[in-house]
């Protein structure tokens, strides 16, 4: 082992380049999944916000948020449900926000209101300042805390869309962006106002809202219940809400696409390691046959590869979760860029791995190689 | 593991631990030297040696029927034209080839019989080479090139930088322990070359063209400091050779031709 760590240190120059090859692969790749994670959050971050376990749609609108409508009446009927704890309605607008009363088209930002019932599920989880809106208090909400860098704050009104129903500020929530636009989140009642200025058609003889937030009884497994609540409640279409994330428009394809440049990237990785240990091992094969001779095993000269493997792969990915973190801090909070341990690690496991297979990969040619061609030189 | 330690004891080969004792304590050249001379134990025995390589038409004889046979403090020149067998037997004594038919003991241990993993434990407790190219590892010192034969061995540390540095001294290479090869003249890296050999006391030195790359004075004093040490130690040396010149620092001389050995 110590030849091999020698080795490193003093033909530094050749690993040291295969060392930043990787570092800079792994940059790449942290960079991507740190990106894909931002893009992920800021797109689904207010539906993981209403922090509940089913949503109920209305069938035929293929789980479309924005196109779902369900009379507010259904949340007794879905409460009366064998396996449901709890029901709150949820209605959801996209536009723009602004913080005058007057519109200056320069001035929008674009945003969604969520309406919800206080202390039902739908109720965003997350509140990092201030307060949520209480039952039946209108004309009050509560926003995520990116519209923070465009200056908004608690006690400042908002309008949304062309209604000049003035919204106060009263508390800030985190991770609750919709689309990557911020969310405000309010009660019902304020929602249903807003809906009848920017949406009138949707007004009908009975309350609506999009769809329904749904909280299962512990124990009870949750796509069981989602098949009870749509038996009992004719024209629904009840989905978990991993489902209702994973079926949001574009976002399987965002993910496919970031996953095969990071696959490809990948490959890149593999075919610089292995050629590495290639050449090496070629470069190599009369010093590897002298020191069989004089009796090195082969599985220690292997051994040697691996460890040089192992040495490259484990500080390039350290070094890159280093500069990405230090890049990450200095971007500008518009830019989706969020840190998940989980994929970084499997970035980890993924880099260690694929150092390893091309170092086994130099075994075969390792052990091919007769100490006997170590004596007799060339020929004489 | 341990199977094959014992295996290799049974077949005659010392436990390493006991080989390093006898490396640690060895007084020298100078009480060594008298127990040179041809009329020590026998050490290198190959009876009846033939080694055939590939098979059907391909087959190609490289050694009929040879026989050698070394006695402690021998150092033998090992003469015959290119293709005549030298590295075959060579590399047979040394345990990195297995002989077609025939019988080959070193000090004892029958080496034909080893399997891959005892034939590299028993070259690397038991022989020393001496190669003619790319000798030494390029990226380590003097001293380290030696250390590495020690740890191939197994032979705890402090007790291979002991040995590491009094070879280093004996052979004249105190001021350059720390100087990689590319800082060594061809000479001076023949001399580390004798030093690894030497590391772990063995039994026997194998050489090969040890001067192919030397001038005739640099190759004189190559040679001529083999024959000190291996005389010196009570070891049995064979050395292949091309040049004439180099017989005279040998006990006798031993030509081979098509794979005969003669003489
Ligand atoms: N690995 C091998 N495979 C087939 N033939 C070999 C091999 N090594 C040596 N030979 C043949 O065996 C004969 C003896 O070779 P060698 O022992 O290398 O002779 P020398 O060292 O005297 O030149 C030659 O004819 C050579 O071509
Ligand atoms: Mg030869």
């Amino acid at each position: 082992m110590g030849l091999a760590w020698k080795e490193m240190l003093r033909r530094r120059g050749r690993f040291l380049s295969v060392g930043i090859a990787l570092l800079l692969i792994n940059l790449l790749v942290l960079f991507l999944v740190s990106q894909l994670t931002g893009l992920d959050e800021g797109q689904t971050g207010a539906i993981r916000a209403l922090d509940s376990d089913l949503l109920t749609f209305d069938a035929g609108v293929d789980q479309s948020l924005f196109r779902s409508s369900i009379p507010v009446s259904d949340v007794q009927e879905a409460e009366a449900v064998e396996g449901v704890a709890a029901v709150g309605p949820v209605g959801i607008l996209f536009g723009t926000g602004r913080t005058e009363a007057e519109v200056v088209p320069d001035e929008l930002f674009d945003m969604s209101v969520f309406g919800y019932e206080p202390g039902s599920p739908g109720e965003p989880a997350g509140l990092v300042e201030g307060r949520l809106p209480r039952a039946g208090e209108t004309g009050v909400g509560t926003i995520d805390e990116t519209v923070k860098s465009d200056g908004v704050e608690i006690g400042d009104t908002v309008y949304f869309a062309e209604s000049d129903r003035p919204i106060e500020i009263v508390g800030f929530v985190d991770d609750s962006t919709f689309q990557l636009q911020p969310t405000l989140w309010v009660e019902l009642g304020t929602w249903q106002e807003l809906l009848a200025v920017v949406r009138p058609e949707r007004v009908g003889s009975e309350p609506t809202a999009n769809v329904l937030a749904v909280d299962v009884d512990p124990g009870a497994d949750p796509s069981e219940v989602a098949r009870e609540v749509d038996s009992s409640l004719p024209g629904t279409e009840t989905v978990t809400v991993d489902d209702a994330i994973a079926a949001l428009p574009g976002l399987s394809e965002q993910r496919q696409t970031f996953f095969t440049i990071i696959g490809m990237t990948y490959l890149a990785a593999a075919i610089v390691v292995t050629l590495f240990f290639a050449l090496i091992t070629l470069e190599k094969a009369e010093q590897i046959g002298i020191l069989k001779a004089i009796g090195a095993r082969t599985r220690s000269l292997a051994g040697s590869v691996l460890v040089q493997g192992l040495l490259l792969a484990i500080p390039a990915f350290l070094g890159a979760a280093a500069v990405t973190v230090l890049i990450g801090a200095t971007l500008p909070p518009e830019l989706p860029f969020a840190i998940d341990t989980g994929a970084w690690l499997t970035v980890g496991i993924v880099t260690v791995s694929v150092a390893v297979i091309g170092a086994l990969l130099s075994f075969r040619r390792i052990s091919r190689i007769d100490p006997a061609n170590a004596i007799g030189g060339t020929g004489d | 593991m341990t199977d094959q330690a014992s295996d290799l004891q049974e077949a005659g080969g010392q436990p390493e631990s006991q080989d390093n004792e006898t490396a640690a304590t060895e007084p020298g050249v100078p009480e060594a030297a008298e127990k040179s001379g041809v009329s020590g134990k026998e050490v290198v025995l190959a009876r009846d040696v033939s080694k055939v390589y590939g098979s059907g038409h391909a087959a190609t004889t490289a050694l009929r029927d040879a026989s050698v046979h070394l006695h402690e403090g021998e150092f033998m020149a090992l003469l015959g034209p290119s293709g005549s067998g030298k590295t075959t037997l060579l590399s047979i004594l040394g345990a990195l080839l297995t002989p077609t038919s025939g019988e080959v003991t070193v000090s004892g241990t029958d080496i034909t019989e080893l399997t891959s993993k005892e034939q590299s434990r028993f070259r690397a407790n038991r022989i020393g080479f001496v190669f003619q190219n790319f000798n030494l590892v390029p990226f380590l010192t003097a001293t380290e090139n030696m250390l590495i034969a020690a740890q191939f061995a197994s032979v705890p540390k402090r007790q291979a930088q002991d040995r590491a540095d009094r070879l280093l001294e004996e052979l004249g290479l105190s001021e350059l322990r720390n100087q990689i090869p590319s800082q060594l003249s061809g000479g001076e890296r023949q001399r580390v070359a004798i030093g690894r050999a030497l590391m772990n006391d063995p039994d026997a030195i194998l050489v090969d063209e040890p001067t192919a790359n030397l001038d005739t004075k640099l190759g004189t004093a190559v040679v001529e400091l083999l024959a000190r040490e291996i005389k010196g130690r009570g070891k049995a040396g064979i050395m292949v050779t091309h040049d004439v010149r180099m017989v005279e620092f040998t006990d006798r001389t031993v030509e081979i031709l098509d794979g005969v050995v003669c003489c």
